[in-house]
């Protein structure tokens, strides 16, 4: 049984790496990474996708990095069709699938959510900074007890 | 393995995830001891405790020659310059923090759109290493803006002669007589800069950072106060620029205003409080500077060197200490840290 992570592109490259190193570091390794990016975050998807590998590979896992390109970034039903298939697969193949709504804008993490619990991802992910003053770091140099990984599927 | 000062947040979560939430930081030498205690809490706060305050420490610290000799005194730090270093971490005010922020508002926030002159930071050689500007929020890079979004200050000038004041270039050759007195930790110790020299190394290498990262001009002149103040006098007559100065000496102050060139001094306290509450940030900087002016200091499961015998100057430039893991499981999560790091950056 493979663990699978899904997110989205973003221009800040702790927003994409955070909530999946602190994953790695709770335990959650993903054997596979699906990105929905689109032409303005292209180029940090495709920066992000190589220190994914570095993360899990710290972590001791080996995932494969896929990334989804849309045309539009409110191409709502292409988003909508992207967390849909990916977590349909996931379930059919009896995989374990994790939502991750933390980058990107307010819509895109919108539909996240709503997708996580309505296709019923395992997990939905959201990595929240409690303390001020570490915008723009690492999970790895910021103190532990200033972040925390939630997931919304115990939360709710 | 080596860490750079940036990352030493990373330590502190290694030890906070083995357990360790109260971390006791010791010099080897069992006289001198336990110097802080660090408590990682919620939130990203950290509480200082300052297991010996200054006056304790200066009274240990004299302990020492009776019962190991003057080398190793003289090893040690001496009272003022732990002090600084507790300042110089954020957890400790100045005690005329106050007065300087006075001072900075009198001077500072220049109008550069009205074409009034830019104000530049000169640093005396006692208080270089220490990173004060940046402390008090009045650095030119990350000072605080004002209501119109004015920093602070502009930029520095930096004057050579306090520069050749910091470069003491002075080694330990001979560590047998450490290592007796304070630990076999200390043989790493040979050929690296001894004692209050590795103070004037931290000021040299915050010389040269300010002269990379910041905006400076730097003034010609010899070395003693004379020189210098008056280097700057002609500095503030000639360049369009107006320098302000910063010392902990207050002959060197009233000189500077005698020469009208504003200045100000620069007050530690007498002692260091019993407690003091900052960020896991602010207790790593104390970490730095602790393991750089006592050469070593030893964590629950990490002995960390602020000098070693392979430091270089590329060590020192990129601000790095040695961690020597005495725990199994702290190497691997830091590799695996900073691994990443180097990867993300």
């Amino acid at each position: 049984m493979a663990n699978i992570w899904v997110t989205n592109g973003t221009p800040t490259m702790p927003g994409i790496l955070n909530p999946l190193t602190a994953a790695c570091d709770q335990g959650y390794v993903p054997d596979e990474v699906w990105v929905l990016s689109n032409p303005g975050v292209a180029d940090y998807v495709a920066e992000a996708t190589d220190r994914f590998e570095v993360i899990i590979d710290a972590y001791d896992g080996d995932a494969d990095v896929s990334v989804h390109d849309l045309e539009h970034e409110t191409d709502f039903h292409g988003i909508i069709g992207f967390y849909r298939s990916t977590i349909e697969a996931a379930r059919d193949q009896g995989n374990t699938v994790a939502v991750d709504v933390t980058p990107g804008r307010k819509f895109m993490s919108a539909i996240a959510f709503q997708a996580g619990f309505k296709f019923d991802a395992d997990h939905v992910f959201y990595f929240h900074r409690k303390a001020g003053g570490y915008y723009g770091q690492y999970y790895a140099e910021i103190p532990r007890t200033a972040t925390d990984l939630i997931d919304f599927k115990e939360v709710l | 393995m080596q860490i750079e000062r940036r990352r030493l947040v990373v330590l502190l979560n290694a030890l906070y995830d083995q357990g360790v939430e109260s971390i006791s930081v010791k010099h080897p030498c069992a006289d001198i001891g336990e110097l802080v205690q660090i408590s990682l809490a919620d939130d990203g706060q950290a509480t200082v405790r300052f297991t010996q305050g200054t006056m304790t420490y200066q009274d240990n610290r004299d302990t020492i020659p009776a019962k190991y000799g003057e080398p190793a005194f003289d090893d040690l730090p001496d009272a003022e310059t732990y002090t600084r270093a507790a300042v110089a971490s954020g957890h400790v005010t100045l005690a005329n923090h106050d007065e300087v922020q006075d001072f900075i508002q009198r001077y500072g926030y220049a109008d550069l759109e009205a074409g009034n002159d830019p104000v530049v930071v000169g640093l005396d050689a006692n208080i270089m290493p220490w990173r004060l500007p940046e402390v008090l929020g009045i650095d030119s890079e990350t000072g605080d803006t004002d209501e119109r979004d004015r920093r602070p200050t502009n930029g520095y000038a930096l004057a050579t002669g306090v520069k050749e004041e910091l470069d003491w270039h002075y080694k330990q050759y001979n560590t047998h007589e450490l290592t007796e007195a304070f630990g076999e930790e200390f043989a790493r110790l040979d050929n690296q800069p001894a004692g209050s020299n590795r103070e004037g190394f931290l000021g040299l290498y915050e010389y040269r950072r300010l002269r990379t990262d910041r905006t400076v001009d730097v003034i010609e002149c010899d070395t003693g106060d004379e020189a210098i103040i008056s280097a700057y006098q002609e500095f503030n007559q000639t360049s369009r620029k107006q320098a302000v100065l910063f010392s902990n000496d207050y002959g060197f102050v009233e000189r500077s205003i005698d020469a009208s060139v504003p200045a100000h001094h620069v007050k530690y306290p007498v002692d260091i409080p019993r407690k003091s509450t900052g960020s896991w940030t602010q207790a790593a900087e104390l970490l730095h500077y602790l393991a750089i002016i006592f050469g070593v200091i030893q964590l629950p499961k990490v002995t960390v060197y602020g000098v070693w015998n392979g430091k270089d100057g590329r060590h020192w430039q990129h601000e790095q200490l040695d961690l020597d893991c005495r725990s199994p499981k702290i190497e691997p999560q830091l590799e695996r840290d900073l691994t990443i790091l180097d990867a993300t950056y």
